[in-house]
C-alpha cells in the first residue's frame, strides 16, 4: 500500500467514524480498547478498505453472541450505505469503501 | 427497569389518571418483568438502553412498557441521536417530506430497530410489528407466557422496507396461498401486500444482474405470486401490470425471452391487452379516442423506453398503429393540454 493509499484510507476511516458517531453508536479508539460494559464499533484500516465490526462483552451463549454480531453487522452495512459508502458484509465485519 | 424508579413513575401515573385506565395488577407486573428481561438482553448485546423516563440520554434502544388498556406491552425502538434529529428540523418545518436527511433518519432507525428485533429473537422472544394512528410499533411478545401476538399471519414483524432480496424470496416462498384463502379477509387486508409487491420488485431490479438462470425462473414465479397477493388482498388493481419493473429489468439485463420477466414480446402483449378495444374499432372512434386511451397510454412512457427491444411481429405493427392513433388524438387537443400529455409520457419536459 502506498502512502497515498494509506492516507486515503485513513481519511475514509475518519468519515466512516463520523457517520457512526452521528448515528449515536459508540466507536472504539483505534488502539483497540477492551470493551468493558458496553458494546462499540471498531473501525480498522486494512489494505482492502475500512473494516467495521461490533464488539460487546461475550456471554456463555456463543450462538446468541454470533447472532448479535450478525444483527449489528447488517445494521452497520445499512447505516453506512445511507451515508453514501459502499458496504460489503463479511463473516467478521463490514468492509466499507468509498464509491468515488 | 433494574431499579424501582420506573415502576414508581408508573404508580404515580396510575394515581393521577385513575386505575380504570390501566391493565390489572397481575398484568402490569408481567409487563414490567418482561420489560426488565428485554432490557437485560439488549444491554447484554452492548447496546445502550433508554428508559421511559430518561429524557437526557442521546441515542440508544428504547424499551418502553405500556400498561394502559388498549395496547399494553413492551415495545422496542431506536432513538436516534440529537445530531440526526436536529438535521431534520428545518425540512420538517418546511414540510419537505422528501428531504434526504429525513429519509436517512428513517432508514437508520429502521436498520437499528431491525438489529434489536434480531437480538431479542436470538434470546427466544418473538416480536410483532403493527401500525396504528400513533405510528408503527414493534411489540415484544412473551412467548414463554403464551403470548402469540394478535393473530397476524405474515411474518412481517420484520420491516419489509429493510428486507433484502434473499430474505424477501424466503418470505414469499413461505406464503401458502391456499392457507391464506381460509383466513379472515378483513385481517388479511390489513397486511402490507402492496408494499411487499413494490419492495420485492425493487429488490429484484437491484439484484437482477447477479441472478442465475434457475433464479430467473423462480423469481418469475414469485413475482406472479406477489402480484396475485397484492391484487387479492391489497389495494392493487386487478389488471395493473408492472411496466416499470419490466422496463428496468429489460434495460439492465437485456432481452431473455426464455424467462417471463425479460421477454419483451410478453410485455408488448400485456400493453396491448390493456387497450380498451381492438385496433380496428379504434379507427371508428376517433372522437372518443383521447378519453378512451388516456389511462392505458399512461404506461406508454415505459413501453417507449424498451420499444427498441420489441421483436418484429404483428403485435409490434399493432403497437405502432396505436401510437399513431394516440398521437393523432393528442394533436386534436389544445396546445397547452398537448404539452401536458407529452410531458406525462416522458417526451417533453413539463411546461
Amino acid at each position: 500500500m502506498t502512502t497515498d493509499d494509506e492516507g486515503r484510507l485513513r481519511e475514509l476511516a475518519e468519515r466512516v467514524t463520523a457517520a457512526v458517531y452521528e448515528v449515536g453508536l459508540p466507536v472504539m479508539s483505534p488502539v483497540g480498547d477492551a470493551v468493558a460494559d458496553e458494546g462499540a464499533v471498531a473501525v480498522d484500516v486494512r489494505d482492502s478498505g475500512v473494516h467495521l465490526s461490533w464488539h460487546h462483552p461475550v456471554s456463555d451463549d456463543v450462538r446468541r453472541d454470533d447472532e448479535v454480531r450478525a444483527a449489528m453487522r447488517q445494521a452497520l452495512s445499512r447505516i453506512v450505505r445511507e451515508f453514501g459508502f459502499t458496504a460489503d458484509p463479511h463473516a467478521d465485519g463490514v468492509e466499507v469503501r468509498d464509491p468515488a | 427497569m433494574a431499579d424501582s424508579e420506573d415502576r414508581f413513575a408508573h404508580k404515580r401515573k396510575i394515581l393521577i389518571l385513575g386505575l380504570e385506565n390501566f391493565v390489572d395488577e397481575e398484568h402490569r407486573v408481567r409487563i414490567w418483568e418482561l420489560g426488565e428481561r428485554v432490557e437485560a438482553v439488549v444491554q447484554a448485546a452492548g447496546i445502550a438502553v433508554i428508559r421511559d423516563n430518561d429524557f437526557w440520554s442521546d441515542a440508544g434502544a428504547r424499551v418502553s412498557t405500556n400498561i394502559f388498556k388498549g395496547k399494553p406491552g413492551v415495545y422496542i425502538s431506536w432513538r436516534s441521536s440529537e445530531a440526526m434529529v436536529e438535521k431534520i428540523e428545518e425540512p420538517v418545518l418546511a414540510r419537505d417530506a422528501t428531504h434526504p436527511d429525513i429519509a436517512r433518519l428513517h432508514k437508520v432507525s429502521l436498520a437499528m430497530e431491525r438489529a434489536l428485533v434480531r437480538i431479542v429473537h436470538a434470546s427466544g422472544f418473538a416480536t410483532h410489528r403493527f401500525s396504528n394512528d400513533d405510528g408503527t410499533h414493534t411489540k415484544v411478545l412473551d412467548v414463554e407466557a403464551g403470548d402469540r401476538g394478535d393473530g397476524r399471519v405474515l411474518p412481517l414483524s420484520l420491516d419489509l422496507e429493510l428486507m433484502e432480496f434473499t430474505e424477501l424470496v424466503a418470505l414469499v416462498n413461505g406464503l401458502a396461498i391456499a392457507e391464506l384463502a381460509g383466513l379472515d379477509p378483513e385481517q388479511l387486508a390489513e397486511e402490507p401486500w402492496d408494499l411487499l409487491r413494490e419492495h420485492f420488485h425493487a429488490e429484484l431490479v437491484r439484484t437482477c444482474r447477479t441472478l442465475t438462470d434457475q433464479d430467473w425462473q423462480h423469481c418469475a414465479e414469485l413475482s406472479g405470486k406477489v402480484v396475485h397477493l397484492a391484487r387479492t388482498y391489497g389495494g392493487e388493481s386487478e389488471d395493473a401490470t408492472d411496466y416499470e419493473i419490466f422496463a428496468h429489468l429489460l434495460l439492465r439485463v437485456g432481452t431473455r425471452p426464455e424467462f417471463p420477466l425479460t421477454d419483451p414480446a410478453r410485455l408488448l402483449r400485456a400493453f396491448l391487452d390493456e387497450l380498451p378495444y381492438p385496433i380496428e374499432e379504434a379507427g371508428r372512434r376517433t372522437d372518443r379516442l383521447y378519453d378512451d386511451l388516456h389511462d392505458p397510454m399512461g404506461n406508454l412512457a415505459w413501453a417507449r423506453r424498451v420499444e427498441h427491444l420489441f421483436p418484429s411481429s404483428a403485435d409490434l405493427d399493432e403497437y405502432r398503429e396505436w401510437q399513431r392513433l394516440w398521437n393523432r388524438a393528442l394533436d386534436d387537443r389544445p396546445k397547452w393540454i398537448r404539452q401536458m400529455d407529452l410531458s406525462r409520457q416522458g417526451r417533453l419536459p413539463p411546461p
